[in-house]
């Protein structure tokens, strides 16, 4: 809080109010346009929060705005680089700071008591070099002029300069583009989206698409300006999660190993509660605390509650490794072996023209290169054409008993197979027996209408698209496994 | 305690007198939160102090610590209060053989026959107390949901009662370990904050305060080989602080001076806690190279 303990937001005159806020109000649109889910009550929080702390401290400011503003911890990274590059000059030529005059419209007890924070010495973070500038900022904030407000904010004219040199303003651009494909096909969320942009900005050097809505005046250049920041601080160890399963590098393999056995880890516990899943709160188990009771005379004194049973998760895979597929069949076999290390009743399968039962290799204890190895060696199907209906017709032929009504079948494939009419009545037949099929479809959506078959057979399944961890990890939290009612 | 008298340096000071190091953001962050009076959502991997933030508040302020343990099948009934149905039944039955006064409806539904459980017990204290609701990640969404009225008004709503309000807003810390995404409508609630796994320096600190038996140089190597051990992408499960501690409490009880490649082997099972990671630090890392990372201190 400055020295005085006073809010500098309180008791101010309405007009006031406003001026001070929108640059706030701004950064908050500009984290939006950036994928960060932020609310009216938390930007209210973010203003109150920046009220009781030491506004010339520019690093409590701040935690401050991550605090109430930043849910999440993927969305920590955009944060940064958007404070960053919205409260700071992007090309250094800051005016020397000036003694902030005090506003006609800015309670005078208010700015007396910032301004006196701002001639001390202060120990802490706001002491030296920008530190200080942030709280000269932060003063002439206060006073809100509106071209200090834009000094203080962004250069709208320098990041125009920036991305002009690399082709047209954001704001003049149409809604499709190079990148929309690319970045819809690649993932369902913002987040991914800004993974996807920053990779193409950075590969491309070029402007990337700005996303639907987020064009708001100047904003868009400070999201650029974000974008390009975070692709010069370089990758997070994160990346992986929104990476193409067919553009994983051998030497990533053990990194997406560990991320795709927690995955499974987390899909094994929403399965085994959903079958577990008896009643949505404990019941009274009337039969017995009426047999209980009977030594009281039929008196209630002792309550029994029913139990839940706890039941074992049964799981049936079977992954695509035909040609078609040969870019994500280790992605597909990842999963299965994610899957086998933390589930014990699971069934794994792989076809290509035939269907060929993997489950004994997938031994617990063996690395994922071993699996891969053995796997490579004993199946016959690697790299053939696809023949879903033959698949499915040898699965109910040899493997029926697998299909109960406590089955989840999870199917990886991008439903390019010959016959796919039969192999449509096949999957209408295991739908009847087991109690979901869920089809994790590596292609992007938008290509889906290409194959008309994929409509066939989303009637008798889910089918999500899904190529990268990132978006199987949405599959399995949001969509794969909801709850039971 | 007197709201009105925190600062951030207090509230940094306050956490760092009870032994909690830590950096003055999450000061802030924590400071903010007493003044806002508003719930502190905690994130981070399992053992970096999450929960210890609630305790080290309760000892600084000098607060009742009032805990509500999460889990799967968690409800109202256990977390907020139940009726007292043994008792209302012996009222009922005393009141039938004519042993009672009058008996009512309203009198059944009282305080007499109210079973506190710790979220009711947090908003009827007399006193301020800190409540913490650890691991709130392990509970259904409908439980979650629940938690909305509470942690945005501080207030239940008891269907036989009405409303309760809390009498003293209690300090509320909320524990994630991010075992599953917590809903918008309870982060929108909380403040957020992320605790990642320390630095070497910090580690360093927090192991001397919490093990002052363990030289400095020991201290250090650990951190240090800690560090180089989380670095390694292919561990499965990360060292966490609190098994820090323990590795260095466990030198210190076999009176080891420095971390060396024998001491490591006999005690990597302090700090790893499963076979493939055992294996890969093994493998990967290599002892004798851990051992002489850690000594470079």
């Amino acid at each position: 809080m400055n020295k005085t303990g006073k809010n500098p937001f309180c008791a101010a005159p309405n007009s006031y109010l406003r001026e001070t806020v929108r640059p706030f109000v701004r950064f908050v649109h500009v984290l939006r346009g950036l994928g960060v889910r932020v609310s009216v009550a938390e930007t209210v929080d973010a203003l109150n929060a920046l009220a009781h702390i030491d506004l010339l401290d520019r690093r409590q400011a701040k935690v401050a705005l991550a605090s109430t503003l930043v849910k999440n911890s993927h969305d920590r990274r955009t944060f940064e680089a958007a404070f960053e590059t919205f409260f700071t000059p992007p090309d250094g030529d800051t005016p020397p700071p000036e003694k902030p005059p005090s506003s006609p419209a800015c309670p005078a007890e208010n700015v007396d008591g910032v301004d006196g924070d701002a001639g001390g010495e202060k120990e802490g973070y706001g002491t030296k070099g920008n530190e200080r500038d942030w709280g000269k900022e932060i003063l002439d904030l206060l006073a809100h002029t509106v071209e200090k407000n834009e000094r203080l904010s962004i250069k709208p004219g320098w990041i125009k300069r920036q991305l002009a040199e690399q082709g047209a303003p954001l704001s003049q651009r149409g809604t499709e583009g190079p990148l929309l494909p690319q970045a819809r096909a690649a993932s369902h969320s913002a987040s991914a989206w800004l993974k996807q942009a920053v990779k193409y900005f950075g590969q491309k050097k070029k402007p990337f698409l700005a996303p639907a809505g987020a064009a708001l005046g100047g904003e868009d250049d400070v999201i650029g300006a974000v974008t390009q920041r975070i692709w010069e601080e370089g990758g997070d160890s994160e990346d992986l999660l929104y990476e193409n399963m067919k553009n994983i590098a051998a030497e990533d393999l053990p990194r997406v190993t560990v991320l795709l056995k927690r995955l499974s880890r987390h899909l094994a516990t929403r399965i085994s509660r959903r079958y577990t899943r008896q009643h949505q709160k404990v019941r009274l188990d009337i039969r017995r605390t009426i047999r209980v009771n009977t030594s009281y005379g039929g008196v209630l004194l002792k309550l029994k509650y029913q139990a839940r049973r706890a039941q074992k998760p049964r799981l049936v895979l079977i992954c695509d490794v035909s040609g078609s597929m040969s870019y994500y069949a280790v992605f597909a076999i990842l999963f299965v072996y994610g899957l086998a290390s933390v589930v014990k009743n699971i069934e794994g399968f792989i076809f290509a023209e035939n269907l060929e039962r993997v489950t004994p290799h997938l031994k617990k204890g063996n690395s994922f290169v071993q699996t891969m190895s053995v796997l490579v060696e004993k199946c016959s199907q690697w790299g053939g054409g696809t023949n879903l209906a033959a698949a499915l017709s040898e699965f109910l032929k040899d493997h029926r008993r697998l299909l109960t009504p406590a089955t989840t079948v999870i199917l990886v494939s991008d439903a390019q197979t010959i016959l796919p009419e039969k192999a449509v009545n096949y999957l209408r037949e295991m739908r009847s027996l087991a109690k979901d099929i869920v089809w994790l479809n590596p292609l992007p959506s938008e290509e889906w209408k290409f194959s008309p078959s994929i409509f066939d057979f989303m009637e008798h399944c889910r089918m999500h698209e899904c190529s990268s961890i990132d978006q199987l990890n949405k599959i399995i939290t949001g969509h794969m496994l909801p709850r039971a009612r | 305690m007197n709201l009105k008298e925190l600062t951030v340096e207090r509230v940094h000071g306050l956490l760092e007198e009870h032994g909690y190091i830590c950096e003055r953001e999450l000061a802030v962050t924590v400071y903010l939160a007493l003044k806002l009076e508003k719930p502190l959502l905690v994130e981070g991997a399992p053992g970096v102090g999450k929960t210890e933030v609630a305790k080290v508040l309760s000892r600084a302020f000098n607060c009742e610590l009032i805990r509500l343990q999460c889990y799967e099948g968690l409800d109202e009934n256990k977390a907020l209060y139940e009726w007292n149905y043994q008792k209302q039944l012996l009222k009922i039955q005393m009141h039938k053989e004519g042993m009672g006064g009058d008996l009512s409806e309203s009198d059944l539904f009282s305080n007499d026959y109210l079973l506190e459980r710790p979220l009711l017990r947090a908003l009827r204290s007399g006193q301020k107390t800190v409540l913490l609701i650890d691991e709130v990640d392990k509970v259904e969404e409908e439980f979650e949901a629940f938690l909305f009225e509470l942690l945005s008004d501080f207030q239940v709503s008891i269907p036989e009662m009405g409303t309760l309000s809390a009498a003293n807003i209690p300090i509320a810390v909320l524990t994630s370990n991010k075992e599953r995404e917590l809903s918008d409508g309870l982060k929108r609630r909380c403040l957020y904050l992320y605790i990642d796994y320390p630095s070497v320096e910090k580690e360093v600190r927090i192991i001397t305060t919490k093990v002052p038996e363990a030289a400095p140089k020991l201290a250090r190597e650990v951190a240090l080989a800690v560090s180089l051990i989380r670095s390694n992408r292919s561990i499965w499960k990360k060292p966490s602080i609190s098994e820090s501690i323990d590795w260095a409490r466990a030198l210190v009880a076999l009176g080891a001076k420095t971390l060396d490649q024998e001491t490591i082997k006999q005690t990597l099972g302090v700090v790893l806690k499963n076979k493939e990671d055992m294996e890969t630090v093994t493998r990967e890392v290599g002892l004798k190279a851990l051992a002489a990372a850690a000594q470079r201190a």
